[in-house]
Formats: C-alpha cells, structure tokens, sequence
C-alpha cells in the first residue's frame, strides 16, 4: 500500500441536473477503491430538459456546487468526470467485420483491429462529435465470445453502439468546467453511470433496461451481455409533471411542485375516489379544492406516454426473452407511487425500484439522486488503473470496499 | 362622455351602429369562423353586423346570415382551399376588392378564423389587412388546431398567428385544445366548437358592451382606440362568470380559472400595459363592488394607470355578474401604431359620410409628423418569434422544441391527446 | 469494463475530447474567482514556503559543515573574530575589554541588541552596529562622538577632580582613548551646574552653539583658539534668544572674549580685526574683548602681557 499516493488521484463526478447539480469529490486508489472526501450540491439554473439554456447562470450554480464540494472535501479538484444528458444525444449501432487472415484460423489481434476500425469507421454530419463508443461484444462466427483472441473461426464480428451529441451543446458543457479551471477528463452519459450504480453485474449480463427518470430528462440504457447496446434521452422527466399539472389545474409551478409530491401517482385504480384535495392544505387564503382525479390523469397521461416512448424507441429488444432482469426505475421521478407498475403495465417486463449498490458504504448517498454521480465516480476511478490492469476490471463483487465515506 | 357630442339627434346612416354610433362587424373566415359567426348568439345583435367569408359554396348553404361572400371562386371554383393556406390567400388577393368593400365603413371589425384551415389562415390576413387599411380597429379570434391534427397544420396555424399579430390591433388565439378542456368529459368535438363560438361570442360582448351607453361606467371609442395603438403584441384575454348570492367572489375566481389566462405564456404578460375591464351585471350590482373588483383586477393584470373600465348594466341579470378583461402588452411589439395617410383618409372620409360622426373615432394621438408608409405586415413581425404552441409549454416556454414524432414533448400530454381535466 | 473503448483511430470521426477546452470562452463566475484566487495564493504561500524551507535547508547545511569542521563550531563557541571599525578612537582591544561577554559567550548566544545598548550607554558611542556574520565573526562598526570642550567635575574621592569630555551635542562623557594632545587642547567649560543624570551627567544645553561658535573660531583663527582655556556658560542657559545671554572664553590672548550666543560670523570678523590690530601693533594681549554688541567691539587693554607664540604668525591669514 505504500505507492497508494503515487496512483490516486482526487477527481469530481458533476451531474449537471435541471433540478441540481451534485458534485461528489473522490479520490481514486489504485482503480479498486474511491475514497469520497466530499459532495457539493446546489439548486440548478438555467438548466433546462439537461441542456444549458442560460451558460452564465448555470456556470454560476455548477460552481457553487464545485466550490462546495471543493470545501467539504478540503482538497483540490483535479479532474472532472461529467455526465452527458440532453436530448441532442443521439445514437446508431454499427457493425465491423473481419475474415480471420492467420491461415490456422486464430484469431490474432490484427484482426479484432480491422473489425474494430471497420465498425467505428461512420463519419458524422458537421456539428456532430462522438461522446462514446460503447462495445457490444464480438462475436465469431456468430457464436458470442468474451475475448475473442486465440479462439480459432473464420468471421470475426463486432458491433458498437455509437453515441454522439451536439458540438455546440457538449462545448458548453464543457465551457462550463473550464470555468472553473478544470479540464473535463471524461465524459459519461448519465444512463450509462447511473446503470453502473443502480443493477447489478448479473442483471447486466442477463439483460435489464436502466430508465433514469430526472427533473429535465430521462436516460435509459439497455443491457445485454454485460454491455449497453442502447441508449437514449428522451428530454421529458419530473418538471415536465409539475409543468403539465400547472397548466392543467391553472395553479402556479410552485404549487403544482407541492402537489405533485403530495398526491402525486403514476396509476390510476379503480378505487380511486374523485374526492378533493387542498391545494395548499394550510387554510390560507387562495387555498381551493383540486379534484384527486384530475391529479391523476395529468400525471398518468405523461408517464404512460414517456414509458411508451421508450418502448417503441426499443422495439423488440426489450422483448422479456431478451430481457430477462426486466426493467429497473431511478431517478427522482421514480419516486412517484405507482410508477413501477406503469413501467412494467406498458413495457411488458418485470420492474422494480434500483437499489443502489451495497457497496457504497456511506447511507446518505444510497440514493437514487446520487446514482449518476457515483456511477461516474466508479469510471472516474477505474480510468486511474494502469493500462494492462483495465481488462479484466468491472467484477462490482470483488470490490468490497468499494467507496466509503471519510 | 362622447355620447353628449352624439346628441344622440343624428340620423341613423344605412350602416348598423350601436346606439353610441359605432359600426360593428363581425366577419366569420372559413369555415370554422364561418360556422361560429353563424351560431353567435349576441344580445344586441340587432346592432352588430354578421358576415361570413369563405371559398367554398357549402358552407353558405347552412348559414342563416345575409352577408356572404365567396371569394376566389377563379381560384377554386367554388370548392375549400383544401387545407392550402397558400390558396385561401389567392383567393382572397383576388376579391381583395369585395373584401375592402366588405369592410369599409366600420369602427370595429372582429374577424373569427380557423387557423387549421386554407381559407382561415389565408384569407384571414388579407382580410384584416383590408380592415386596418380601412381604419378599423380590427381584432381577430384564432382559433388553434388540436395537437392531433398534425404537425403540419400546427405549423400553418402559428405561421398564421404570427402574421395576423402583425396586422391587428389584438389576435386573441383560441387553442382548441384548451377549449376542449372546457366542455365535460363526454362532450363531442362539435361541443367544443360550441364552447369557442361561446368565448367569442362572449369576447364580442365584451369589448362592445364597453362602449354601449346603457353602461353604468363607459368608455368612449377614443380611449379603446388609443388602447390599441400598438400592434404585433400579445394580447390577454379572459373572462369569468358568476351567479347565486356570492356572485361577485364567483366571477372573480372563475376568471381565475379561465384557460385562456393559464396559457402558460401569459405567465410572462401577466402585466398588460393596458388593460380594458368589461363589467356586466344587473343593477343590484353595488357601486362599491365595482371598485373592488377593479382593484383586484389592476393588482393582478396592471397598473391603475392603465386600466379602462367599462360596466353595463342588464336589467334582465340578477344576482350575476360576468367579468372579461383584455389585455394588450408591448411584448413583442416594436413600433407605435401610427394611422397611415391612407387610414386617415379613410376615416376622414367616413366622417364626412356620416355628417356629424364625432372626432371621437379619430385616433387621438393625430402624429405631427410626416406619416410614414403603410406598415407591412413583415415590417411588424421582426422581432416576433413567438409561436402558438409556445403558449403551450409553460416552464419550457424559452427552450428548444422537444420534437418526437411530430409532437412537442413540452406541450402537457392530456392537452395533445384531448384528455379532459374536470376541475 | 468493455464500457467505453479506446480512442477512435480515424482523424476524421471527431469525438468529443477533440473540443478544446482551453479556448479562453471560458465562462466565470463568482465561485470559481474566488477559487482561482484562492489556487493562486496557495501557489504564491507554497512558492514563499518552498523558499523558505530552500534557504533555511541551505543554512542549515552551511551551519552543520561547519560544525563538522574539527575544533569548533561557530554555534556554540565564542566569536573567533570581532571586527571592529569605528570613526573615532576607540580599539577593538577595548571592546573586547569593556564586554567581556563576546569572548566568552557563544556567537549564537550573544544578545545583539542589548550589547549595542550597552555600547550606547557609553557617551563616546553614539551609534553601536552589529552584525554577526556566519561561520564565526561579530562585527562591530561604531560612530563616536567627537569631543569639543572638557568639564572638571567633582571626583570620587573628596577634593579631588575628574575630566570628562563634553560632544558638541552637550552629552557629558568618560573620554577614554583619546590622545593627550587632543584632550589638552580643550577648553574647559565653565559657569554651569552640572545636572546629575543616573550614573553620568544630563546633557549640556546650548553645546551646539558652542560647538559652532569653537568651530568658526578654529578655522578662523587658529593661533587664537589654541589659547583658548575655558569656555563660560554662565551666562547662557541654552536659549540663544535671551536677553543679555552671552558666551565668555577665557584664553591666554585675550582674557575674555564675550560672544553673543547667534550670528557668530560678523563677531568673528570683528574679532579677527581687533586680533590683527592686537598683533599690528605688538600687544602682547588683551584684558577683554566683547563683539556681543552689533557693530561694535569694545576692547580692554591689559598691563601685564603673556607671550603670544603663535599669533604673529598666522593672524594675519
């Protein structure tokens, strides 16, 4: 443990949420444990749906959220790890193949090269940049392999999916860190980090959908053999519920915030009794009734429609044969009652609520709100492993002590 | 008041007036528009003009109105524009004639159109073009598309929004998927045009009740003139209704209800810079109460300053009180509304027509300056980006359209799938 | 972690780290001022610590070379070398003498400060500068007072008598180390209370304008004032100003000389031209000469007249 100083690196995982921005300060050892020194967080501005609509206030806010952190950590920041959203994300799969060239059949490194280089081979449209190239797996010869070198076939395979984003909105993200005097080191799409936290190595080979219901957007990812193979954003999340319950029942954003969380549901029941609530609830003045129902219908109308989006934008893959883990809900909005029998109503899979990995020892950041941020942490500190090191990396079992407070 | 430089001895012209002597016109457009002018229902209709415009033949075989006119029956022969705002807008270029004749002549012209439809959108803004011209204050009710109508239609309609502010004194939009929230669960689709003929019929009422002399309190042409000088802005409009022996406390919070006050864009204009208030109650309606009303309403919508009111009292209304305000804002407009040359010959004219017509309905802000060229309606909408959807997306209002097959995700999902809330 | 793979090899396919992030459109904020501030000044606090703990390394080194140096060590062995400059007449001897705690105390040891207060307590220092300068020296640099008359006071012992020297500035003082030629030349001053102060004398008010006046006279009239025998201050408490103050030498030409205690020049002209008159016409001296009197210069001859060795010779320059 001597040269655990010489590895470690102290690194912030940002998640730039439309409804805050968390900040967690860790530093890395060795690539196996994160010691989190500290957390900073602060009401967004100027962040809507996950994009940046106004540079100045949200630098401002994502600042304070830094220099919080920077604070409670005691400590420099010295690299970034920030979480991509936005609905500007986009992403398509493509497929590179090779002919194994070695006459006995072996696969050799040169040709998961070519298939490699042959799959990330799509140049995109002006003012599009890729953010990930997310593996899928090879396969040779059709059959699934993890590795496929010194395996004997004749067609080696692979298939990326492929994400990219808007260069002027990623630029202002990043603009924003700089700010700060930082250099992003890594950027993470929120479904990918969050799904790190949230579903368990198993659930990811086994196949489970991650749907990361926030204040600005919802980021899923789909897993299958230990690898996402789809992502998305779709720009709807929690203020899309309080803002079609402000116009819906005529009250102000304030109000319907207040409403959604007290009688907020995903569901409607049978039983459900049309009777009135108090919009306020404290026998003020302006105080009225809102009939329960019309709570109801508002928000199950835009559930329903977000979870049958996401269904079609899947298609068959989120089939139950594909999909065996089913589907795990995260996210503040997954907070809403009834939303995981929405989930598995419309999508046709068994849900539950993402628990958030037992490894975590410290209980306040057990929670769904931080799932994005420690997911990043999580990458941010496996990044500092030494090269040859990161290929047999990502057994979250093995890490037992894996994040602790301090 | 101007009703003493009436005298209220002149002889009637062949124009209809109210008994202030303001000449009223309400011209349906499309069929849409065509089919609300045909069913308003005013009280006073006796003094408002009605009169429907359309391409299509069909549509006069229903109407029970004497004033119509087909327009561009070389363009289309008779038939709809077919969606086409393009042709509705040819169509009307080619009566431009008919339809300036249509108009002449009048203080007020209120135009009633669909903007879904090829004859609403375009023969709309040539219409109201012609009624500007004419020195008219003209005031156009818009009525929205649904969500589910397509993209396509959303897109003409608040094209053809963002025209018509440009042209008008005041565009007060009508989305229907708002009025369908009006109308309770089991309601059909023509319920619900029922319930937008009711808003405009009440908006009518409204704004001409004002400057009805049976008014308790009213207001003459001049000041609503000046009220409008700005076009291109957006306008505020909402009214309540209330009966029973808390009538006045009913009125008000019903006005709170309204929709049209909860389109999530007149969050950003809850402050009109003028303000008109048209009370209308019977005549246990206490003096006092008035002013009440009055200082809640300018706390919420504006300043005192600003505020014009009118009350009319109907000796049929008991116990009831119906509220409507209308609003106009300098949001989004640019230039001070000048009467052209043309304009003010046209007035002038008119005034010379009608003998003794009072210089009331003369703009009273008579520019020394040199008058400028006619206002084109482009000239007006520079700095105009707003859309009708825009008033739809409330919290999202300043951000990029969030477009997923054709439907912006931002505008709620009960409104664009026509799920109705009961409140 | 087949997650995120490496690097896309195709220049054209720009990812997302091909954005600069150093352009300079940074966006600032409040929060992140006042951390850049805050960096800069752990930057600058670091940099003056790494200097500090450069140089105190870099004399700690010198120190403990020369501690392994065999015999001694600067550090706790006394000063090997005092060096001793001075604009007077005082001797490294006698510093090394008068404060014996420099040849016995260790270098480091040594209280700098209240040696140098020891040395201004004596009169003749007036200003004492000291410096320890590694591996092994003290050095002493010394402004002396310069003495310009003597006093006689009362001795120790009853009916006996003491020297001291009086500065130009009025302080009394034990001269020490003066050559004899210098001190017999020296008037003495006379007509005054001595003021006991501590263990000494109180300063001497008005000494500066016997200083100058003894000073003019000097390079004036240098036969003059080597008669010159004692200077009274019986009538001149200090303030030039005072009615009837005046300044009396007594010498071996002129028995008194009464001065007006301000403008000495135009007195000394007067006294020059009755001296040249005194030598023209071989007087062999003068009772009084008083040049207090503007203008004027009221003369006294005497009966019995001493030899004037000098004044023929040089009054005339």
């Amino acid at each position: 443990m001597a040269n655990i100083m010489a590895q470690s690196k102290i690194i912030a995982a940002v998640e730039m949420g439309s409804s805050k921005i968390v900040v967690l300060v860790g530093e890395a050892i060795e690539g196996r444990t994160v010691n989190i020194l500290g957390m900073g967080e602060h009401p967004t501005n100027g962040i809507k749906k996950g994009e940046i609509t106004d540079l100045k206030t949200a630098s401002a806010c994502t600042h304070t959220a830094l220099l919080k952190a920077e604070r409670s950590a005691g400590t420099t920041i010295e690299g970034v790890y920030l979480a991509a959203t936005g609905s500007h994300l986009e992403g398509f799969s493509n497929r590179g193949i090779a002919n194994v060239s070695a006459s006995d059949n072996f696969v050799t490194r040169a040709d998961i090269t070519r298939a490699v280089e042959n799959a990330k081979s799509k140049a995109l449209p002006p003012g599009r940049v890729y953010v990930h190239h997310i593996r899928s797996g090879f396969t040779l010869d059709g059959r699934p392999v993890d590795d496929p070198t010194t395996m004997a076939g004749e067609t080696l395979e692979t298939s990326y999916w492929h994400v990219h984003g808007d260069e002027m909105k990623i630029s202002n993200a990043l603009r924003v860190i700089n700010g700060f005097s930082l250099n992003v080191d890594d950027m993470i799409l929120s479904s990918i980090a969050s799904g790190r936290m949230v579903c368990t190595e198993e659930d990811r080979k086994a196949g489970v959908l991650v749907i990361d219901i926030g204040a600005g957007t919802t980021d899923y990812a789909l897993y299958k053999n230990g690898n996402a193979i789809r992502t998305g954003v779709i720009a709807v999340g929690g203020d899309h519920l309080t803002n079609d319950l402000s116009l819906g029942l005529r009250i102000n954003a304030k109000s319907a915030e207040s409403i959604k969380l007290r009688y907020g549901k995903a569901e409607i029941d049978k039983d459900d009794k049309n009777d009135n609530v108090l919009l306020l609830g404290d026998l003020s003045i302006g105080d009225r009734p809102i009939p329960r129902l019309a709570i109801y219908k508002i928000l199950h109308a835009r559930i329903d429609e977000l979870l049958i989006i996401i269904k079609n934008k899947l298609g068959s893959m989120a089939s139950p044969q594909h999909v065996p883990a089913g589907v795990v809900l995260t996210g503040g909005t997954a907070r809403l009652p009834n939303i995981v029998d929405a989930a598995e109503r419309i999508i046709g899979l068994p849900a539950r609520l993402g628990e958030l990995d037992s490894a975590v020892n410290n209980r306040d950041l057990r929670q769904h709100e931080y799932a994005t941020a420690l997911g990043l942490l999580y990458y941010g500190a496996h990044a500092q492993r030494p090269r040859d090191e990161r290929r047999e990396a990502g057994i979250l079992s093995k890490l037992t002590t894996f994040l602790k407070f301090n | 008041m101007s009703a003493e430089n009436f005298g209220g001895n002149h002889p009637m012209f062949d124009s209809p007036m109210n008994d202030q002597g303001l000449r009223i016109k309400v011209i349906g457009v499309g069929m849409a528009g065509s089919n609300t002018v045909d069913h308003l229902r005013l009280n006073h209709a006796n003094e408002i003009k009605l009169a429907v415009v359309d391409t299509d033949n069909k549509t006069f075989g229903s109407s029970t109105l004497q004033e119509k006119l087909l327009i561009g029956r070389s363009v289309t022969r008779g038939l709809s524009a077919g969606g086409e705002a393009e042709i509705g807008r040819k169509a009307a270029e080619a009566d431009r004639e008919q339809l300036t004749k249509m108009v002449e002549g009048f203080d007020i012209i209120f135009i009633v159109s669909g903007l879904s439809g090829g004859t609403g959108s375009g023969a709309a803004t040539v219409l109201a073009e012609a009624a500007f011209d004419s020195g008219a204050i003209v005031i156009a009710f818009a009525l929205l598309p649904f969500s589910h109508e397509g993209s396509r239609r959303i897109k003409q309609a608040e094209e053809t929004l963002i025209h018509l502010r440009g042209i008008c004194h005041a565009v007060i939009p009508l989305p229907n998927d708002v009025l369908l929230q009006e109308v309770s669960e089991d309601a059909s689709v023509l319920d619900a045009f029922a319930v937008a003929n009711d808003w405009v019929a009440r908006g009518v009422q409204g704004i001409c009740g004002m400057i009805s002399t049976n008014g308790l309190i009213n207001v003459d042409f001049a000041t609503l003139r000046k009220a409008f000088e700005r076009r291109g802005g957006k306008t505020l409009f909402g009214i309540g209704f209330g009966e029973g022996p808390e009538y006045i406390k009913q009125a008000l919070a019903s006005l709170d209800l309204c929709p049209l006050l909860h389109l999530p864009d007149n969050k950003y204009i809850r402050k009109a810079d003028t303000l008109l208030v048209s009370l209308m109650a019977g005549t246990d309606l206490p003096m006092n109460a008035v002013n009440s009303i009055m200082e809640q309403l300018t706390e919420k919508f504006g300043s005192k300053e600003n505020t014009i009111l009118g009350a009319v009292i109907d000796s049929e209304m008991k116990q009831s009180l119906r509220i409507c305000v209308f609003g106009t804002t300098d949001v989004g407009t640019t230039k001070v509304y000048r009467p052209t040359e043309r304009i003010e010959r046209a007035i002038a004219a008119r005034a010379q027509q009608s003998h003794s017509q009072p210089s009331a309905s003369i703009p009273a802000n008579k520019p020394n300056i040199a008058p400028s060229k006619s206002p084109k309606p482009g000239e007006d909408q520079e700095e105009f980006t707003f859309s009708s959807n825009e008033e739809q997306r409330g919290l999202f209002s300043k951000t990029d359209a969030n477009l997923h097959d054709g439907n912006d995700l931002d505008v709620p999902t009960y409104l664009r799938q026509g799920i109705k809330i009961q409140l | 972690m087949a997650k995120k793979s490496e690097e896309s090899p195709a220049e054209i396919q720009r990812t997302w780290k091909d954005l600069s992030q150093s352009d300079g459109r940074r966006v600032s904020s409040q929060p992140a001022r006042r951390r850049q501030l805050h960096l800069i000044l752990n930057i600058i606090g670091g940099v003056t610590l790494i200097a500090l703990v450069i140089v105190s390394a870099w004399g700690l080194i010198h120190l403990l070379r020369t501690a392994e140096a065999p015999g001694n060590t600067a550090a706790n062995h006394p000063a090997r070398q005092v060096t001793f400059d001075t604009d007077g007449v005082l001797t490294r001897d006698w510093f090394i003498k008068s404060f014996t705690t420099v040849s016995t105390d260790s270098l480091m040891s040594l209280d700098l400060r209240s040696l140098k207060l020891a040395l201004e307590a004596h009169g003749q220092v007036l200003v004492a500068d000291l410096k320890v300068q590694l591996p092994d020296q003290l050095v002493v640099t010394l402004k002396e007072r310069q003495p310009a008359v003597r006093i006689r006071v009362a001795g120790t012992l009853r009916d006996s008598y003491d020297d001291r020297v009086v500065a130009e500035d009025g302080t009394v003082y034990k001269g020490q180390l003066y050559p004899k030629e210098t001190l017999e030349r020296l008037p003495y001053l006379t007509g005054l209370k001595l003021a006991k102060q501590g263990d000494g004398y109180a300063r001497i008010p008005g000494m500066d304008t016997v200083a100058d006046l003894l000073k003019l006279t000097r390079s004036r009239l240098p036969s003059l004032f080597r008669t010159f025998r004692t200077v009274s201050l019986e009538k001149f408490d200090g303030n030039p100003l005072a009615p009837e103050a005046t300044i009396m030498i007594g010498g071996g030409f002129i028995d008194e000389i009464v001065f007006a205690p301000r403008a000495f020049e135009p007195q000394i002209e007067r006294l020059t031209e009755m001296v040249n008159y005194a030598v023209q016409s071989k007087s062999n001296g003068l009772k009084r000469v008083d040049v207090s009197f503007d203008n004027k210069a009221f003369v006294q001859n005497r009966v019995a007249v001493p030899k004037v060795p000098a004044a023929k010779t040089k009054s005339g320059a």
